[in-house]
């Protein structure tokens, strides 16, 4: 089974070396790909001087759009799946092999999840996940644990849908999409480390607000 | 409406016409968007030559006055141009996101 592991990177000149070598040590048979998202630090030279496998955009696409260019570049080399794996260092490739016996197993969208064994701590950002994962259970009927993970591996049939509509973005609100759309969707224990370098793009009350209404509205009135 | 503010909306409205052809002669904006635009232009020219036509179709229509129904059609058309115009960004937008990815991953050798 071809799978294609995409990272997407947006300014993270200190973590993407850590990154492609824990892929290479760790999943000698896949494939993997950078989506350098016209990043403004050193992240492009890093990359040029490691010689790794890299897809440089000329523009900011946002996370979406840098994801969404490597669903189409693992269509068009005829993968069978992909994953996304974050470039902050926050995902660890030695679970990739777990997340693809699931995609041998028949399903379409398997998550890697912190919260399948362990319970969800009590912060402010987990209150905005448990949020999610009741919306998703009430408009889809399955629970998702962990609905805001970043790491998810797409089978063929999900890449066709993901890479190619423009709605279908790497979020909470595609899950209910295609769980509504008879695909098949599982999760997975992993364990996730915490960044260490580069800042999120949800960091802050403003964007993670925006994020949680955004959603809200999105799973509500559009994941159908 | 006076006879001073008749010769001001004609005088606006012809100068608007005649920039409005100069352009589309010019082939500087499509002719989708100058339509809308020439519409616009010949509800303000109806507005200056007979404003009692708009008297009577607002009592017809049951407004108050006639300032409050020129408000209301001007308001909800100014919204149907601008979601129209919404739309066509969106689109132009998602066109040019394809174009990107697709140029990104053909210029690619790996």
């Amino acid at each position: 089974m071809k799978v294609l592991i995409i990272v997407p990177a947006y300014n993270e000149a200190d973590s993407i070396v850590k990154v492609v070598n824990d892929i290479e040590s760790n999943c000698i048979n896949c494939d993997y790909v950078i989506i350098n998202d016209c990043s403004t630090d050193n992240t492009k030279v890093i990359i040029e001087e490691n010689n790794f496998n890299c897809i440089n955009l000329p523009v900011n696409l946002g996370l979406s759009g840098a994801v969404q260019t490597g669903y189409k570049y693992a269509l068009k080399y005829n993968y069978d799946c992909a994953i996304q794996f974050d470039g902050d260092g926050q995902h660890q490739a030695e679970y990739i092999d777990k997340l693809k016996a699931k995609i041998i197993d028949g399903y379409d969208v398997v998550i890697g999840s912190r919260f399948v064994e362990n319970k969800k701590p009590i912060s402010a950002r987990m209150i905005g996940s448990r949020f999610i994962t009741i919306l998703i259970k009430m408009f889809s009927g399955q629970k998702i644990n962990d609905p805001t993970s970043g790491m998810r591996m797409l089978s063929r049939k999900a890449l066709q849908e993901c890479g190619y509509s423009h709605n279908r973005r790497p979020e909470p609100d595609t899950l209910v999409y295609l769980i509504r759309n008879k695909y098949k969707v599982c999760e997975v224990q992993v364990e996730m480390i915490e960044r260490f370098a580069g800042v999120s793009i949800y960091n802050g009350i403003t964007s993670s607000l925006k994020y949680m209404i955004k959603m809200t509205l999105s799973i509500v009135f559009l994941a159908k | 409406m006076t006879f001073q503010l008749r010769i001001i909306v004609m005088i606006g409205v012809f100068t608007f016409y005649y920039i409005m052809v100069r352009y589309i002669r010019k082939s500087k904006i499509n002719d989708d968007f100058s339509f809308i635009w020439l519409l616009w232009g010949l509800g303000l020219v109806l507005l200056g030559c007979a404003p009692e036509l708009f008297e009577i179709i607002s009592k017809l229509l049951g407004f108050y006055g006639t300032i409050n129904s020129i408000f209301f059609v001007m308001i909800a058309a100014n919204y149907c141009i601008l979601f129209y115009l919404y739309i066509k960004t969106a689109v132009i937008e998602n066109k040019l996101k394809d174009l990107i990815q697709h140029n990104s991953i053909n210029e690619t050798k790996i």
